[in-house]
């Protein structure tokens, strides 16, 4: 990309500036930047979707092996330009697996007798060959994902572009995904660009990481020295393993993690050593501790079974669970395991086929819920989010003056007060998790239900959305996960849960102590040598990191 | 090479020629949906030609046992279960059907004479009626249970495998219409879900209210809707879709199966339809409303129509 500006239609202010980006043949560049940056549209610049699809204006050149894309047809921008989308769920075209694959064969004039084969190759490579009849929609998310890529890389484009797309995975799917990724740049040779804000996932394996901000792109670097300079000038954009041994280069792997401890190059400062100690004496952690069962009566589920029709196994199977109230619980697991059975069943939106659930009792009736799908946008009918915010409320019926009062109270805590006027579903994704969670909020609920709350969210709204949970006085929450990270650094209370039962549980200390592959990536490093290290903040106040 | 697991997705029983029937499912072969649309054209065509009340009996007992063979059973109940289980269910609409129906017919004996009712006459049950009854009940319901059976057993995708290359985009365009509507149906649910427990959910209990609630459900899923189509019409674009001269991807090959099966179907409709425009021509000008099929042509026609059955279950996808 030469001097690339762009400015999407009617919009007052570029999305992208003087943006200058080589990658060299065979690379594998990966754009990391805060929400917002110009990531994406960075991607469509290079797809031609940007203007050609959405209008505006687009200053400099964009050149694919020396020939300036924009003098190519549609045709040959797509022969030599594979993309794959955030959302595998929209973009599926056909019914049938292999005939989604061949769909750019298709619209390339590829002739018949060249389509077999070459559909066979994408599906071999991406691993779904054993599904290439059958229906898209039976595909699991991670499968799909990987069916768009190789819907992608049917016509053997030069360049596959990827924008966010492990961003609606849960992060095994999304390592298959990237496993898959590294084969098909270092078997294949292939040419990646990846807009992405799984950093620890992708560092040790793309070769260079450029940086964007506000549109313009601030650095460009193989990932170890971007990794320092982060650490210097953007340290909240830093990989969660890059902020340990702040004294020493950047550490991109758990293995390079373990042997720096076992080199003791950073020995544990024993000041530090006696400070995370009686930190660790000190902060209320257990979810057996008195502060979640003895404050407020917990929730209970006592053999709960829930069996959907036509299915072989229960998704849940007499699971006998205590929720302490007014704290966050974290309920983990594997897919299919009945995480998301159990949140509907506590939204009441699924009746048990046996067993019950045992409310406290509330002053006035039973505990109101707010139920946080794992897509915000789903809630949002609303024009504006001034709209969208007041909405519950007038359906509850409370007076038009009471409930703009309290709306302009939750814009004021949710800090939405500058984003009134927007659509919903126009601003970010931490954004619209905050409005819909401001939004439940403003119903007055007891128990908050968050179904994958932190998808698609980078570093900093992650940890937005952690320090705002905690905000929520009075409110229990419980959320479903596949982000560990999170659960170690947030909750009080963790459930694990297997085949509809609740398999393991306790604080997450306690967890994950004892779990190895459902452990966030800091247990995993530190276990064996500092065991009260289970997140970043443990690990700073441990003095291990910054 | 790939990302595939390493070995046979048949596994070694089903190579060394052993199945293991309950151990074992057979892999089914596809049928062409050529031959899915020529079957449906018989299927229609047999409902208007059949005339005699034991071969529309026997056309609704097949639609019944198409149910039961190729339709996805969600309690997982055996073909004989499902189809005794669609038999009862259709038994049960045709009677109603047939009632209402032959209270309103004349001719032949009266069995029974009730009330006048303005409008549309006097209530009575005659001979004739009730035949008559019958006969459109079986006709309706035979030809309602077999096209529910076809339309739950083809792709979306085959659609665009029926309107051909030269209308390939139409045909594109029809599949994914057909795609879509399913999913949003399911987010209409769930958007009610969300809805529900947003406002509490005993909140929603007087008529305005629950209008309103409406109202949003519907304005999110246009919205949705709005969103997904935009994402999927930039993937199609940057997929090269307004590229010239497109070719087609070959999904299903023709077999020798369905060469047979549709040439047997094509060659019954060409020789009934022969027969009934002898008959016509024959005719002093008035033609039946319902011209039977006769003799060689009403046997032939009922032997496909059973293989129907026999070729959906063997052939069919996940049957």
């Amino acid at each position: 990309m030469h001097d690339v500006t762009y400015t999407y239609p009617e919009a007052e202010q570029p999305a992208l500036v003087d943006v200058q980006l080589q990658v060299p043949e065979g690379a594998w560049v990966l754009l990391q930047g805060p929400t917002g940056s110009g990531k994406s549209t960075l991607l469509k610049c290079l797809t031609g979707a940007c203007p050609e699809f959405y209008g505006g204006r687009l200053a400099g050149r964009v050149t694919v092996a020396g020939f300036d894309t924009a003098a190519w047809s549609p045709a040959q921008r797509a022969a030599a330009i594979g993309y794959v989308a955030q959302d595998p769920e929209a973009v599926a075209v056909y019914d049938v697996v292999e005939r989604e694959v061949a769909f750019a064969l298709e619209n390339l004039g590829v002739p018949r007798s060249e389509m077999a084969w070459r559909v066979a190759e994408a599906l071999e490579m991406v691993g779904l060959s054993a599904h290439a009849r059958d229906s898209v929609e039976t595909l699991s998310g991670g499968a799909r994902q990987r069916l768009a890529l190789a819907g992608a890389l049917v016509h053997q484009p030069r360049v596959l572009l990827l924008d966010e797309p492990a961003s609606q995975l849960d992060p095994v799917a999304a390592d298959e995904l990237l496993d898959c990724l590294q084969r098909l740049h270092q078997d294949f040779g292939l040419t990646l660009l990846i807009a992405e804000h799984r950093l620890d996932a992708l560092y040790p394996r793309v070769d260079t990481v450029a940086y964007l901000e506000a549109g313009r792109i601030r650095k460009t670097a193989p990932p170890q020295e971007m990794a320092e300079w982060l650490r210097e000038e953007r340290p909240d954009q830093v990989p969660l393993l890059a902020r340990l041994f702040p004294e020493h280069a950047p550490v991109l792997t758990v293995h390079a993690v373990r042997q720096r401890l076992a080199e003791a190059v950073s020995p544990r400062p024993t000041a530090a050593a006696e400070a995370a100690e009686a930190a660790e004496a000190a902060a209320p952690r257990s979810a057996t501790d008195a502060a979640g069962f003895a404050g407020a009566e917990p929730i209970r589920t006592e053999r709960v079974r829930v069996h959907y029709r036509g299915a072989r196994d229960a998704a849940l199977d007499r699971l006998t669970a205590t929720i302490a109230r007014n704290r966050l619980t974290a309920v983990i697991g594997p897919n299919g395991s009945g995480k998301t059975t159990l949140l509907r069943v506590l939204a009441g939106l699924q009746p048990p086929d046996g067993g019950r659930v045992v409310w406290p009792g509330r002053a006035g009736g039973r505990l109101r819920v707010g139920y946080l799908p794992q897509k915000p946008s789903d809630l949002f009918s609303q024009l504006t989010i001034r709209d969208e915010l007041a909405y519950g409320l007038e359906l509850q019926g409370v007076p038009r003056r009471d409930a703009a009062a309290r709306v302009a109270d939750a814009a004021l805590r949710f800090d939405l007060t500058s984003q009134m006027e927007r659509s919903p579903r126009d601003v970010s994704g931490g954004e619209q998790v905050r409005v819909a969670i401001a939004s439940l909020w403003l119903t007055s609920p007891d128990i908050l239900l968050l179904d994958e709350p932190t998808r698609g969210l980078d570093a900093a709204q992650k940890r937005g959305l952690g320090e705002m949970l905690a905000g929520l006085e009075g409110v229990t929450v419980v959320l479903v996960t596949h982000d560990l990270e999170f659960v170690a650094e947030h909750a009080g209370q963790v459930l694990f849960l297997y085949r509809g039962e609740v398999v393991l549980s306790g604080a997450p200390k306690q967890v994950f102590d004892k779990a190895l592959a459902f452990a966030p990536l800091f247990a995993r490093a530190f276990r064996g040598v500092d065991p009260s290290v289970h997140c970043l903040s443990d690990a700073v106040r441990a003095g291990w990191g910054r | 090479m790939g990302l595939s697991p390493v070995g046979s997705e048949h596994g070694e029983g089903l190579m060394s020629g052993w199945s293991g029937r309950h151990r074992y499912r057979r892999k089914a072969r596809e049928t062409h949906p050529v031959t899915w649309l020529v079957a449906m054209a018989a299927w229609v065509w047999a409902v208007y030609r059949l005339q005699s009340l034991s071969a529309l009996a026997a056309y609704a007992a097949l639609g019944v046992g198409l149910q039961a063979l190729l339709n996805r059973d969600p309690l997982g109940r055996r073909v004989l279960m499902r189809a005794l289980s669609a038999a009862f269910a259709a038994a049960a609409m045709v009677a109603l059907f047939a009632l209402v129906s032959a209270l309103f017919a004349d001719g032949g004996r009266v069995w029974w004479r009730g009330p006048h009712i303005p409008g549309l006459g006097t209530l009575q049950l005659t001979s004739s009626g009730v035949a008559l009854g019958l006969s459109r009940a079986l006709r309706i319901w035979g030809l309602l249970l077999g096209v529910a059976a076809w339309a739950s057993h083809v792709r979306p995708d085959d659609v665009t495998v029926w309107l051909g290359r030269r209308f390939a985009r139409a045909g594109l365009t029809l599949a994914m219409i057909f795609t879509f509507l399913p999913t949003v149906r399911r987010e209409y649910q769930r958007l009610g879900e969300y809805v529900r427990t947003r406002t509490g959910l005993d909140a929603i209990r007087s008529r305005r209210a629950r209008l309103r609630a409406m109202g949003v459900i519907l304005q999110a899923l246009l919205a949705n809707a709005l969103e997904r189509s935009w994402i999927l019409a930039e993937s199609m674009y940057v997929r090269g879709y307004s590229a010239q001269g497109r070719s087609r991807y070959r999904q299903t090959r023709w077999s020798a199966v369905d060469a047979v099966f549709a040439g047997a179907l094509a060659a019954a409709l060409a020789a009934a339809l022969t027969a009934a425009l002898v008959a016509r021509s024959s005719s002093a000008g008035g033609v039946a409303e319902h011209p039977t099929v006769q003799g060689a042509v009403s046997v032939f026609l009922w032997c496909i129509l059973c293989g129907l059955g026999v070729v959906a279950r063997v052939g069919g996808r996940d049957a």
